[in-house]
């Protein structure tokens, strides 16, 4: 939503509220929700980015409004949690929007397509470059209302058995990546794999898999790849600030009183803070144990990267033309992007440039 | 607040309020505080972080807490908010904490010093770090409680009337600079001046001034500078993720019941998010437009960058031997930040940079690409100077 219309609708409602105040027992009534997550609990640092926000929606709500969060499975299997939602089996969940892009790709936007936006620049297009308010239209279709609340950061390219030097070492790699990355790697060749979390490390041991790509260090270290295919690729091209979401039956939203949207907005948005402080606060020291159990750091040589650019930017104007939703959002998407990036080179990328040259030094 | 520490809160918390549920008219009382903000209006972006703060506070209690916010010199004036907010003037303030450092240095380390965190990693240190509780540690000296509340982002390095070639430029340049960098300017020549925003513009342009710093582009285009003092530097080596607080007076929070807490902790969240956001989103369109009016842009040299992290380090050094508190919190920030470090040039910085050199490749709608490069020829070059 744009920030006008978020004032004014605020302005609206609070005056309406002057008029005709709602007693007490309206405003704040006893409700029992469920969330269903689509991450294990082994995952504390995504999975509990939905605590939090269940925690402090019960904190600020004296425990009248409680959101019990289930792990993936316990209720719906992870990739069904949007389904779940939007058939009211729950009333909300926790999720990544891209998982879905098998209804329709566009759903991709709202947590990250190749050579996207970063963590910083998601949020500021959701909150304040049009984002949250083009795709909640999007979702509509779906019954659902999305919050964002969470942010992995720039993830790692994967773990590769052997090096990748050159565009056509991809070719005929199977390569275990999710969703819409999957299309864009599959035209250089790479034999998109998908395979569940625990499955990854024996298809990797045996060779049945020649690379695997999850999240960032610390949550790949759980799962010990280091052992079975060394070399740590960088960066993610197609998680550039990966954004999870609450997404929420339209009508359950719609019912809710203005106090509680208020505290589902509050909460949603301190997870969404609070998950990628978890994560960049816990990745630096599992890099440096990955790295002195033998993993090797290797950046994706430049001709690697422009090609899969150019496959990204060849993808997304196929379904373009086929797709209206998809075409609206990734040019407003790019457009955003383009500003950010101009601007970001100048003060924030020189500081960062600088401080990593140097952190050493003091 | 620790992950652990925060769900273990939280837990008590329910524990407590089921066994002895207070009655809704205790738990949910009419409230009425005042926040002093060490912010005019006109800068709405962080003006704006304590509307969005006292609007959800006031939306989450059906209007049964309601916060006033009062642009600065309102009630007190805007450096003076710390002192309003200890004595009881005001409940809440929302502040810079390096406005404080004549009381005690160690409040910059709370907001921001040369070569410090960057945003997130500003937001990782508090969060999940020792940032919050360091700071709350400290803050007890003074009676009061912090939740952080708004970054700025990387800053810029100012606009000078004459461009900065070598170390020897800066000797003697008088130069409007807030806070904590001051002192390291100092070592280098430079003669810091405190000037109030709005008589900025006239000192540069009589030349009583030879250089301003202010934010950054959104912030600094409302002030005009670019007219009197074309060349803008960057990047703020001072301000590498300036955070803003709202500090709360101890014994009114102390007073607080528990879900008023918790709405005002998630409130300050929300503020967190939302002034970055802001930053982020309205910085670049501003930083065309001053281009377009005759802005040019340059890097601070590498010498000068060089001379200022020596200066910066005989600051610490010397702050550190004198004052254990500043010592104490400054270990923990730079051993955090160099590990922070360590993984942002990895995956980041990677990202980030390589998205910079491409990113008119696929700019499909610029209406003229060739023009923007053209005025950003330095930068350009700059960035990818440093990143191979």
């Amino acid at each position: 939503m744009k920030r006008r219309q978020f004032l004014r609708t605020a302005g609206l409602a609070a005056t309406v509220s002057a008029v005709a105040k709602p007693a007490i027992a309206q405003s704040m009534p006893e409700l029992r929700w469920r969330l269903t997550s689509s991450f294990p609990k082994s995952l504390d640092t995504i999975y509990g980015a939905g605590e939090a926000f269940a925690n402090a929606v019960a904190q600020a709500s004296d425990n009248k409004f409680q959101i019990q969060v289930f792990a993936a499975g316990e209720i719906v299997p992870g990739l069904q949690a949007a389904d779940a939602v939007q058939s009211g089996t729950v009333e909300m969940c926790h999720t990544a929007s891209y998982y879905y892009f098998g209804k329709d790709p566009t759903f991709t936007f709202g947590t990250a397509v190749p050579f996207g936006l970063n963590s910083r620049m998601q949020t500021a297009w959701m909150y304040f470059g049009g984002g949250m308010e083009l795709m909640n239209d999007f979702y509509q279709k779906f019954n659902i209302f999305a919050l964002p609340a969470g942010n992995t950061g720039a993830q790692m390219g994967g773990w590769f058995r052997k090096e990748i030097k050159e565009v056509s070492d991809l070719n005929g790699l199977k390569m275990r990546i999710g969703g819409f990355a999957g299309r864009v790697i599959a035209k250089l060749g790479v034999v998109p794999q998908q395979i569940a979390g625990g499955d990854i490390y024996p298809a990797l041991e045996k060779g049945t898999l020649d690379a695997c790509e999850w999240v960032g260090p610390y949550d790949d270290e759980k799962l010990g790849f280091q052992k079975v295919a060394q070399f740590y690729y960088y960066p993610g091209w197609w998680e550039g600030g990966p954004m999870l979401h609450n997404f929420i039956n339209l009508e359950k939203w719609n019912a809710l009183p203005r106090a509680y949207k208020s505290l589902i907005s509050t909460a949603s948005s301190m997870a969404n803070e609070w998950m990628q402080a978890r994560y960049d606060a816990a990745n630096p020291a599992a890099l440096k144990r990955l790295v002195a159990a033998g993993a090797q750091l290797r950046p994706f040589p430049p001709a690697v990267m422009d090609a899969s650019l150019r496959a990204a930017l060849d993808l997304y104007a196929e379904v373009g033309n086929a797709n209206a939703d998809f075409k609206k959002a990734w040019e407003a998407m790019l457009a955003f992007r383009n500003d950010q990036y101009l601007w970001w080179q100048v003060a924030e990328l020189t500081y960062d440039s600088y401080l990593v040259r140097n952190r050493s030094r003091t | 607040m620790k992950r652990r520490e925060f769900l273990k809160v939280a837990g008590t918390a329910m524990v407590a309020s089921s066994v002895a549920a207070p009655a809704i008219a205790q738990s949910a009382p009419t409230i009425r505080w005042r926040l002093t903000a060490s912010w005019p209006k006109s800068l709405d972006t962080l003006f704006g972080a304590c509307e969005t703060f006292a609007k959800h506070v006031s939306e989450a209690t059906d209007n049964k807490f309601q916060i006033q916010t009062f642009a600065a010199g309102e009630i007190v004036p805007g450096l003076q908010a710390l002192d309003a907010v200890q004595n009881g003037t005001v409940e809440i303030g929302h502040t810079a904490t390096y406005y404080y450092i004549g009381k005690d240095p160690t409040w910059a380390l709370f907001c921001a010093v040369p070569f410090g965190l960057n945003t997130r990693q500003q937001n990782a240190w508090f969060y999940d770090g020792d940032g919050m509780q360091l700071m709350n540690d400290f803050c007890k000296k003074y009676g009061v409680y912090a939740l952080v509340g708004g970054n700025t982002g990387a800053q810029m390095g100012g606009w000078f009337r004459k461009e900065i070639k070598t170390v020897d430029d800066l000797k003697g340049l008088k130069f409007r600079i807030g806070g904590w960098a001051g002192q390291t300017l100092q070592k280098l020549g430079v003669v810091p001046q405190q000037i109030a925003g709005g008589d900025i513009y006239p000192a540069l342009e009589k030349g009583t001034i030879d250089a301003a710093e202010w934010v950054g582009p959104y912030d600094d285009e409302k002030l005009g500078f670019q007219k009197v003092a074309p060349y803008y530097y960057y990047p703020g080596w001072w301000e590498g993720g300036t955070a803003q607080h709202f500090l709360i007076n101890q014994a009114k929070w102390d007073e607080l019941p528990k879900s008023y807490q918790a709405i005002v902790a998630s409130a300050a969240g929300l503020a967190n998010v939302e002034e970055t956001a802001r930053y982020d989103a309205r910085n670049p369109a501003a930083l065309k437009r001053l281009v377009a009016s005759g802005s040019q842009l340059r890097p601070f040299p590498q010498a000068v960058m060089e001379a200022c992290l020596h200066a910066s380090n005989e600051v610490n050094a010397e702050t550190s031997a004198s004052n254990p508190d500043y010592k104490k919190v400054l270990d923990s920030m730079q051993a955090f930040r160099n590990d922070e470090y360590l993984w942002w040039q990895v995956a980041e910085f990677s990202y980030d940079a390589f998205m910079i050199r491409t990113r008119t490749r696929s700019c499909l709608h610029d209406p003229d690409p060739d023009a923007i490069v053209t005025a950003f020829t330095g930068p350009w070059r700059g960035a990818g100077a440093h990143d191979r």
